[in-house]
């Protein structure tokens, strides 16, 4: 089985940091790591490796810092990695970034001369949160698509079709997808075990695949980066939802049962009158 | 010229119209009029017949329905396949979709499609000086809201955030055309695999967090040790509903269903309890629409008493054991 696994580095929700002046993300100091859905996805991949056989290649868009998190899939046992990286790609919203990703995975299959049986990604980021990409990857890439998939079904899997469980919003669904697949994936039961050293040390000797304007044939650099996005950013503001004069009781006195009282009453008053 | 469309998808869920279908009629309506477009509900999905005339006691101008057996269960192609063929036919100028699991599913295939600009998770969507429609989404995590453009494609797509926008009926009945759109489903048009193995719906019909008018949410600050019970008395005792942070889910209290905030539900209840809840940015936009609120916690300090009309410094669980004992 050819899987294409897709990640992104992304900062560190955890200790993310805004300048409160513009409203923008501080990156200075802060860590960057690998999507927590895109490990899943690699987990995905990994699983089905074992069982089927065939090969783990793992891509990203973005600067050359994104080495790195490439370097981590690589210890986690992916076989080749690749990054699309220069200016024209930057500013690129999921319109531009599917488009670069789907002309990125063709032209990888065209230097393998073998095309992809299955392209994973983690459901969403969490820095953009869109959970837009893996779709319109699948549509650029003219291949069915299976979102939110929380559970692989291996025992019911073969070489041709995938059976998956994803989540609706009443319940679940099982599905059975034929190859070539997009799956993207939320949180799963399975997750990444940290690398051994010796897979550590071998990846970090590894040399990144690296994928640029001229070496993507057929590329339209206007449907990248800033160019190729249908949305821009108008203005982002600090969300001000406080409210401006709370009455605050300092205990729970005879002023704090008494407004309690009152405020269930009011409502329940309300609901007896409709 | 032709008056400018809004069309509004509809998803059937359990026998009758999702919320956030008929909330995205009535958020958009004033809209629609600023810019003199009309609203077009559509309805995709097998014997619709009988949910047609909803959209427009919201306020929807016309219904566009696609009514086939082969529509009864959502399949991500089939879908994008009809709507792409309405869409190429009707020209919108904007097309809005629920953000449910569904809809999360179909609009990024209908947009890349489409070759148009999509906002994922709207929680506004308002019109600049210019008259070009801003769609507010939170992000970087709920820190920020974005106002996002798609200036110069159409249709402009966004998905909606269930609970985002109220719903309301509105009495005034135009003449509404209500029109069948018979779609070409040829099977070679499809390049589809992926096939429904089972579908398992699991009914929770005591938990509707959306359209609760009371709720009771709980932090960590109301703990393990029975809190979350005490908690459940309390709401069966005023009708309401127990909601919670995120923390509670992670730390395995509560289920994900009863979540409130940016990665949970987004509610709008008469009066809202946050309990033990210190107040993180990504919870307080889920209640940011709620009438009252009113906050508990044993710390001064606690965020959550900027963003309540009401709060009480105080040990969470006398505060519960008043409310428990109390009569009204």
């Amino acid at each position: 089985m050819e899987i294409c696994v897709c990640v992104k580095q992304v900062p560190d929700i955890r200790d993310i940091k805004i300048d409160r002046k513009t409203n923008n993300l501080i990156r200075e100091g802060g860590t960057n790591v690998i999507n927590p859905f895109d490990e899943y996805a690699l987990k995905a991949a990994l699983m089905l490796k074992e069982k089927f056989g065939g090969s783990i290649n793992v891509i990203t868009m973005g600067p050359g810092s994104a080495k790195r998190v490439l370097a981590d899939c690589i210890a986690q046992g992916a076989d080749e990695a690749y990054l699309i990286t220069g200016n024209e790609f930057a500013g690129a919203d999921t319109l531009a970034t599917s488009y670069t990703l789907s002309m990125g995975i063709r032209s990888i299959e065209n230097t393998r001369n073998k095309k992809f049986d299955l392209i994973i990604c983690g459901q969403q980021t969490i820095d953009g949160e869109t959970a837009q990409v893996g779709a319109e990857l699948a549509e650029m890439l003219s291949i069915s698509q299976v979102t939110g998939v929380y559970e692989i079904c291996m025992e019911d899997s073969d070489e041709c079709r995938i059976v998956v469980k994803r989540g609706r919003d009443l319940g679940y669904e099982k599905l059975s997808a034929a190859l070539p697949l997009l799956l993207t994936v939320s949180k799963m039961k399975e997750a990444l075990a940290p690398p051994s050293v010796r897979a550590k040390i071998k990846a970090s000797g590894y040399a990144v695949n690296i994928l640029d304007k001229t070496s993507i044939s057929g590329l339209d650099t206007e449907r990248c980066g800033m160019s190729g996005s249908a949305t821009k950013v108008r203005q982002t503001y600090v969300i001000d939802n406080s409210i401006e004069d709370p009455v605050i009781f300092t205990q729970l006195n005879d002023a704090a049962e008494k407004e309690l009282e009152r405020s269930l009453e009011n409502i329940l008053h309300l609901f007896r009158n409709e | 010229m032709d008056r400018k469309k809004i069309y509004i998808l509809q998803e059937i869920e359990n026998g009758r119209l999702k919320s956030v279908g008929l909330e995205m009629i009535s958020g958009m309506r004033q809209l629609a009029d600023e810019i003199g477009a009309e609203i077009n509900a559509v309805i995709i999905g097998y014997n619709v017949e009988e949910y047609l005339q909803e959209p427009v006691r919201y306020g929807a101008n016309a219904v566009i329905y696609v009514d086939d057996i082969r529509c009864r269960d959502y399949l991500t192609q089939i879908y994008s396949s009809i709507l792409t063929q309405i869409i190429q036919a009707d020209k919108p100028y904007a097309f809005l979709i629920g953000a449910t699991v569904t809809g999360r599913d179909l609009a990024p295939r209908l947009a890349a499609r489409l070759k148009t600009g999509l906002t994922a998770d709207c929680t506004g969507v308002s019109l600049d000086e210019g008259g070009e429609i801003l769609w507010t989404r939170p992000t970087l995590g709920g820190n920020l809201l974005a106002d996002i453009v798609c200036e110069s494609k159409v249709p402009k797509m966004g998905t909606i955030r269930p609970g985002a926008f109220g719903r309301k009926i509105i009495s005034e009945k135009t003449d509404v055309v209500i029109r069948r759109f018979t779609p070409d489903i040829t099977p070679g048009t499809l390049n589809d695999g992926v096939r429904t193995v089972e579908l398992v719906r699991q009914l929770n019909t005591e938990l509707n967090l959306e359209e609760a008018r009371i709720i009771f949410a709980g932090g960590m600050g109301i703990g393990s040790s029975g809190g979350f019970e005490l908690l459940n008395k309390i709401a069966q005792k005023y009708g309401g509903v127990v909601a919670c942070s995120r923390a509670v889910v992670e730390a395995g209290l509560m289920p994900y269903a009863h979540q409130v905030g940016q990665s949970g539900k987004i509610v709008a209840p008469d009066i809202y309890f946050a309990i033990g809840i210190s107040g993180a940015v990504q919870h307080n936009v889920g209640f940011a629409r709620a009438k009252k609120v009113i906050a508990i916690n044993n710390d001064p300090e606690a965020p959550i008493f900027k963003h309540a009309h009401v709060g009480i410094i105080e040990d969470c669980r006398k505060v519960m054991d008043y409310l428990l004992t109390l009569n009204v």
